[in-house]
Order: structure tokens, then sequence, then C-alpha cells
């Protein structure tokens, strides 16, 4: 087998180019895409997203299904942050500690698709979820990020 | 098929060092034979087979047979005969016979040939027993006219499953061992219309046969479950975990559709005695 | 999207799963409905939808108080749609009143709702309320969908043939899992089979287009979908082709001049054909001594007099819609699970923007122990090769379906396929994936 230069090399050569599909490098695309992978041992994943509706604005929504062992793209928000609670059908939970002062706590329907804007007090039928941080770095234009967890 | 199982499933057999140290003697068996039972021994025409008819003959294998089924009460007669058929089965047809061909003894013992000498007469009898019982079980579902949801085949291969956990553990480990040995033998690969045939592919059968025994037997056969250093089970994780239940309901089926015509005190004493595995066939 | 194990999803379209609670399954479901036929609410109901024939008086006779059903909100926005067009063909209020001759002894409750996994099932769940549920997810139908007839492909079924007719028998097959179940019947074989069995069994005994939707359907979904992939002879089920075989056998043998056909066409062997006929009949006595006895005669003749299966044009047009929008491209991730780092990875793939070409991609770094979405590609397949210094993922110059490219060993490119190698390039063996048909992306995972 031919020797390989080293990774380092290309990844000189490379640069941010390939990170991601898109081939126009655009830093000051104010929206990043945002791809999920569940690659944990729970199955029947779901996410729910709070993320910038406008400058001053956020928006919670869910819920977006994540296939077993694999990875699906959700869609463009805006920079830079970016927040997600998880479950899935066995029982998983990925929210943020109460511990952890970067998360924001949202209201979110636990059965069913929704849609609302950040805050308010819980309606009867509604739970409230500490989402965790996620920063987005500024060179790149899709994030791809990989839920984990062993049973 | 794969070859990995063999080690597995002489390892399971190995756990049992009682298995090939038995040296079972000859019984007198008190139970009358099956008086709707005939039975046959064919001259063969090919000469070659001629050892196995005397073999089996003076086995009394089929007498053995009849005094086996006693409990079963027939609405019609049953003939069951060895014969040399022309091919390794001759699949049961209505209105019978059962017969057991020298073609299959005779594949029966080519692959035990390769099988460890001390576990090579369990192999042998462990197929043919596997055999036999498939094809009656072909022949009661007819006879009486069982109600068999699923394909005929399976369901003659899981009746002679569950018959064969009836009984003591050595004989359940020795006809299932001797049925794994001779459907992993098969180096048929099957493709495309190959699937449209009546029977399973082996590999199928075999895990069939596997799956009845687990559910049946969960402590006997817990080799089947455990891993090996690849941490790997012979009878796969996702499948033993439907094998109790699958056991539970060949056993309900078997109560409710057979056992009417089976006489209680007769079965008792049947499964009471220790049956002659034919330790020597060869 | 759905790239697990592809035998999952056979073993996952497995009736008899008693799943583990979960804490939405204890959840009592607010949105449980009985069924009761009065004629006004169905005639209401029936108005709602614009072109529904109304057979309402027949209809409202085909009452069972022990069947509900319910349409499950989704989970995810992305299913709404498929609610309500479900809802618009009113599959679960004819699949209720299509069960109510039999004479269960508990409830049953039909529900369709997304579940995290691509499956259609009978259930038995302690928790829920009531306990014996069939569940038809909404997953389910979209993979459905999917594996039907593309727009413009050769096909000698419609869209919609294969679509309702493998739904129908994929429900007939979960109501076969009830019914061995709820009503204790003995089964000797194996169950899926017999599951299998009960449903090609009972679309039999209707009219012969119902009889042919459902039977084709079901062929098409065992041919296309279940035989695809290697067979996994350790599975419950039989594999893919045997399913096939069988239901093609057991409609032959109930009816060979209708289903003449497969015969002749050569789809099914005559050294089979010969035994269909038995085969027909070995059901028909089981169904006669251990289903029959539970079925209320007088409900039955009117399910049968009843015209099942007779889509309006409109709900033609929706159906073919969904056809339309089947797209023949698939989305693609790879993630790193080796414990080497700094892979990369080049594809050899169709981009959509041009889907006649093949090209060959690289390179697409993949985070240690982490993935990274690639994006969308045209067709069902695509090459892979990925390295970290001397470790490489590639396919052996033994293997037939690999495709030999060229790669910069250095810098990142962007060549057609096939093209002679540059200075730099070397040739490498990409290996080669193909989606299943009922897949909408895969995710490629890279292990020591």
């Amino acid at each position: 087998m031919k020797a390989w230069k080293s990774a380092a090399v290309i990844l000189a050569s490379l640069g941010a180019a390939f990170a991601g599909s898109s081939h126009a490098q655009q830093k000051q695309n104010p929206t990043f895409e945002l791809a999920m992978c569940n690659l944990s041992d729970f199955q029947g994943m779901f996410v729910a997203l709070r993320h910038k509706r406008d400058v001053q604005k956020w928006a919670v929504d869910g819920w977006y299904a994540i296939p077993d062992g694999g990875c699906t793209l959700i869609g463009s928000f805006l920079r830079d942050t970016i927040y997600y609670v998880a479950e899935s059908n066995d029982g998983g939970h990925w929210t943020a500690a109460d511990t952890d002062k970067t998360a924001a706590e949202e209201c979110v329907d636990p059965d069913k698709t929704f849609r609302r804007a950040s805050g308010g007090s819980c309606a009867a039928d509604q739970i409230s979820a500490r989402f965790r941080l996620i920063t987005v770095p500024a060179n790149l234009s899709r994030l791809t990020f990989t839920l984990t967890g062993r049973k | 098929m794969r070859r990995i199982i063999t080690a597995a499933a002489v390892a399971f057999v190995l756990a049992y060092p009682t298995v090939h140290a038995i040296e079972v003697k000859a019984q007198v068996a008190p139970a009358l034979p099956n008086s709707r039972i005939e039975i046959a021994y064919v001259q063969p025409t090919n000469r070659s087979y001629q050892p196995i008819y005397d073999r089996l003959k003076k086995r009394q294998v089929l007498e053995e047979l009849q005094r086996f089924l006693t409990p079963l009460r027939l609405s019609r007669k049953l003939s069951m005969k060895v014969d040399q058929c022309g091919a390794t089965t001759s699949p049961y047809k209505s209105q019978g016979p059962v017969t057991i061909c020298y073609e299959l003894i005779d594949q029966i013992e080519k692959i035990a040939a390769n099988v460890d000498a001390s576990l090579r007469s369990s192999a042998i009898a462990g197929a043919f027993i596997m055999v036999v019982l498939h094809e009656v079980s072909h022949a009661v579902f007819e006879i009486q006219q069982v109600p068999v949801w699923g394909r005929m085949e399976d369901a003659a291969d899981r009746l002679a499953a569950l018959v064969m956990l009836q009984f003591d553990e050595v004989l359940a480990l020795r006809t299932i061992f001797g049925t794994t040995i001779f459907f992993n033998a098969s180096d048929k690969t099957w493709t495309g219309s190959d699937f449209a045939d009546v029977s399973s592919p082996e590999e199928q059968r075999y895990y069939n046969y596997l799956c009845i025994a687990y559910g049946g037997a969960p402590i006997t056969f817990q080799g089947l479950v455990t891993p090996d250093q690849n941490g790997q089970q012979t009878l796969p994780r996702h499948r033993a975990a439907r094998c109790a239940s699958e056991y539970r309901q060949v056993l309900k089926a078997f109560n409710l559709r057979i056992m009417p015509f089976v006489d209680p005190n007769s079965l008792v004493t049947v499964r009471s005695m220790q049956w002659l595995l034919p330790t020597d066939i060869k | 999207m759905v790239a697990p194990d592809r035998h999952k999803i056979i073993r996952a379209y497995a009736a008899r799963s008693f799943m583990k609670q979960i804490r939405s399954a204890l959840r009592l479901r607010k949105d449980v409905m009985k069924l009761h036929l009065r004629f006004a609410a169905f005639a209401l109901a029936c108005a709602a939808v614009s072109d529904q024939p109304t057979f309402a008086q027949t209809s409202s006779e085909l009452n069972n108080s022990l069947i509900t059903f319910s349409y499950s909100p989704p989970k995810s926005a992305k299913y709404l749609p498929m609610m309500d067009r479900l809802k618009s063909f009113q599959i679960l209020e004819q699949l209720s009143q299509f069960l109510s001759p039999l004479r269960l002894p508990h409830r049953l409750a039909l529900e369709v709702r997304e579940c995290g996994f691509v499956n259609a099932q009978f259930v038995t769940w302690p928790g829920a309320d009531p306990a014996w549920r069939i569940e038809l997810c909404y997953e389910f139908i979209q993979a459905i969908e999917r594996v039907g007839p593309k727009q413009g492909e050769q096909s000698e079924f419609t869209y919609e043939d294969v679509v309702v007719g493998s739904v129908v028998g994929v429900l007939l097959h979960e109501g076969g899992h009830a019914v061995f179940n709820m009503l204790n019947v003995p089964v000797f074989g194996r169950e899926e089979d017999a599951a299998d069995e009960m449903s090609t069994f009972i679309a039999l005994q209707f009219s012969k287009d119902v009889a042919l939707t459902i039977v084709r359907g079901y062929s098409y979904l065992a041919k296309k979908w279940f035989a695809f992939g290697a067979p996994l002879y350790s599975d419950e089920h039989g594999t893919g082709l045997q399913r096939y075989y069988n239901t093609l056998c057991v409609a032959y043998g109930a009816d060979p001049v209708l289903f003449k056909d497969f015969v002749d066409k050569g789809d099914l062997p005559k050294h089979r054909a010969a035994n269909c006929a038995s085969e027909y009949e070995q059901i028909k006595l089981a169904f006669k001594e251990t289903v029959l006895p539970f079925v209320d005669q007088n409900l039955m003749k009117k399910v049968q007099a009843k015209e099942w299966l007779k889509l309006t044009p409109t709900q033609v047009t929706a159906l073919r819609q969904q056809q339309q929008k089947q797209q023949q491209t698939f989305s693609f991730a790879a993630c790193n699970l080796s414990s080497i780092s700094g892979v990369y990875l080049a594809l050899t793939v169709r981009d959509v923007s041009d889907p006649q070409k093949w090209q060959v991609h690289g390179w697409f770094p993949l985070p240690d122990e982490g993935c990274n979405y690639i994006g969308t590609f045209y067709g069902d397949k695509l090459f892979y090769f990925a390295f970290s210094g001397n470790n490489v993922w590639s396919a052996p110059d033994t293997d037939r379906t690999a495709s030999k490219q060229c790669v910069d060993t250095v810098h990142a490119f962007d060549e057609a396929a096939g093209d002679k190698c540059k200075p730099g390039q070397v040739a490498v063996n990409f290996r080669r994936w193909v989606i299943g048909p009922a897949e909408t992306g895969f995710t490629l995972k890279l292990h020591d």
C-alpha cells in the first residue's frame, strides 16, 4: 500500500473548504446548517431546539426525529448559538444539568409537535426543560452534532 | 452454510460429558406397540445399501418407533417403511406411507464421518431421529386433519423439535446436536427461485430447531446464548429473546390439537422410559 | 435518514413485539375515540371529506364497540400532512369496520402514530388502555410511499395500487397476529408466515379487484423491500423472497384462473405452483377450525358485501402527488467510530445538480468519534474510500462491485469519475454502498 502523506499536509491545503458540502465559503453568512446524529445506545430519538428567530427573539420548536445510529439534516438557523434537548423512546434524556449556567429553560409539548416563542409559563400539558447550549464556530457553514451515551 | 456454528454446537454437547459416555443398554419396552402403525423394511435394489438395511433391521428401529408412538390414537392406519427412494427424501403424501430413505441414512453417515469419533453416534442418531419425527409429524397432521397455520414443513420441524424436548436432557442434547450437524453440513447456497421451495433453507431450519430447544430447555441449552471470544452467540440475541414464547406456542398448539388423540397414561409410560438411541447404526 | 442495519427494518416489522414500558406509552391517550357509528355522525364525517361516497347506512351496522381507533398527532411536524391524508382516507375507520365481525375477548385499539422507528405491529402494552393494540407508524407509511414505483419507472402496477395494496396487506398481517394472540389460536408453523397467510387468505375472500390489489401490493413489498440485502436466516421472519413466493402461491392456490399470470410469467415456479391448491386448503381448514367460530356470520356477510378499496379521483391524485414527491436522492453522513484519528473520506457519487455524471470528491474530514453530515446525492448508491495515515477503508481487488478511481493524495479534489490519474494522484478501490429501497438516507460508520 502506498505511503500516504500525513494528514497534516492535507489539512493545511484543505482549509475549511470541505467542512460540509457547500463549496462557496461565506464567512459572513448569518445562518448555519444543523445536522444531528444519534450514536447512542438509545433508540427513537427526538430533539427540540431553541433558536434565534431574529436578532432579539428566540423560538422553541420540536420535535425532530433523529434516526437510530444515523444522522439527519435538521435545517438552517441564525448564528451563532443554538440550544437543544433530546429524549428517546427508551428513556434517554439529554438536558442541561441544574448547575449549568449557560442553559436556557423553556416549555415543551412532550407528545406532539409544537412551535412557540421563547419564554412564558408552561400550559397544562407542557413541561419545562433545560436546553443545552451549542456554540457554532464562525467559519463553519454546517455543524454536525452527535449525541452519544451508553445504556 | 457457515461453519462457525459447529464449534459452538460441539461445545455445548461436550459440556455434558455424560452424553457420549453413556452406553445405553437395551431395555425390554413394556409398552405395547401401536396397532395402528404398520412397518416394513424394504430390500434395497442397490446392493450398496444392503448394510444399512441389515443394520436397521437388526436394530429393530421401526419396531421401536412403533412402541414410541403407542400413545397416538390415530383415526386411520399409518404405514412406515425404510426403503430405497432414488433421492434422499420421499415426501409424505396423503394416505401415506412415511418413508425413510436409505439414501438419507447414507447421507447422514457420510456427514457424521467428519464428526469427532466420540460424538459420531450422537450425530447419526440425532439426525435420524429428527428426520423420522419430521416425517411422522407430516403424517399425523394429515391423518388427524390438524389445522396448521404457517408453512407445513416448518410445522413438522417445530413439532419434531417439541417432541425431542419431552424426554431427558441427554436425549434432547443428542438429537438437537445431530440435527445441527446435519444442517450445518449443507453447502447449498439459496438464491432467487430456490426460495420458492416448500422446504426452508437448511440454515433457517437450523435456527428453528435451536430456538425451540433453547426456548423449551434454556438451562440445558444455555451454551447457545453464551458469547464466544468475539461476543457472538450461536443463537443471536434478537431471536433468543423470542424462543421461550416460540416454544410455548408449539406446546400450546400440541395441547389443543394433538393431545386430544393421545392417550395420557400411555404417554406418561413412554416418557418415563429410556429410549434407546440407535448408538450403533453403523 | 434512517440508516440502521437493514434487517432491523424487517425484524422491526414484527407484529408480536412485546415492547418495554416507555414513558410516552404510559400516558393514557386522551384522543382515543369510541367508534359510535350513529348515522348522523358518520354522514357528517363523510361530508367533511368531499367526495366520499355515502354508504353510511351499511357501514353504521359494522360496529364493534370493542374496537377503538386513534390518529395520534405526530411529534415531528413533517408527518402532520400524512396524518391528515390518512384521516381523509379513513384508514382506521375502515379497518375497524372490517374487523367488526370478530368476537373479541376484550378491547382492541388501532392507532397510527409516530413511533421513532419504521414498523407496523401488534403489541400488548400492560400499561396502555387498551393493552392490545395494532399500531401503524407514520414512518412505515413513509417507507411504503418511497418503495412504490417511481414516477416514470416501468412497472406492471400503478403507484396507488401498490401503496393501497401493501398497506392493507400489512394491516391484515398485523390483524393476523392480533387474532392469533387474542383468540389463543394454535400455530404449528412460524407465526410470521401464519400472519402472512392470514393476510392473503382474508384478501381472497373478497372481490377479484380487492384480492388482486392486496396480493399484488403485498408481494411487491416482499420482493422490493423485504428481499433487499442478504437474507437473515436466524430471523423469525422468512426471507423476503420466501414471503413473496408464499403470497403468490396462496393466491394461485385459491384461484388459479385469476392469478394465472403468476405462473405464465414465471413469477411462481411450476414446481411450487403444483402444491398451491393444497396449501390454500390447509389455510382454509386452519381458519375454519380455529378462527371462524369467533366470527359473527351476519356481520361477516355485510363486510363481504361492501365495496372496499375503491379510491376516489381525489384520493388517486393525492397518492400520485406522494409519488411525485419521492426524490431519487438520498442523504449521506459518515462517522468515524474507530480508534484512529484524523480520518478523511472521499466519495464517488452523482450530484443532484448533475445526476447523470459520476464525480469523485475528496476530502471530507471526519471528526474523531463523531460524524459529518456530508450532503444529498442522486440515485441509490455511492462508493467510498477513507484513510488516515496508513489505515485505509477501501474495497479489496477481488470485490467486483468496487469502483477504481483516482484520488489526490495531498490536495482537495473534484474529478469526473473514470478519468485517468493525473500526476500526484493514485488509483484506489472505492467500496460500494447501495441504499435500501425504503431508506431516504444512510450513515456510514467506520470502525477499526
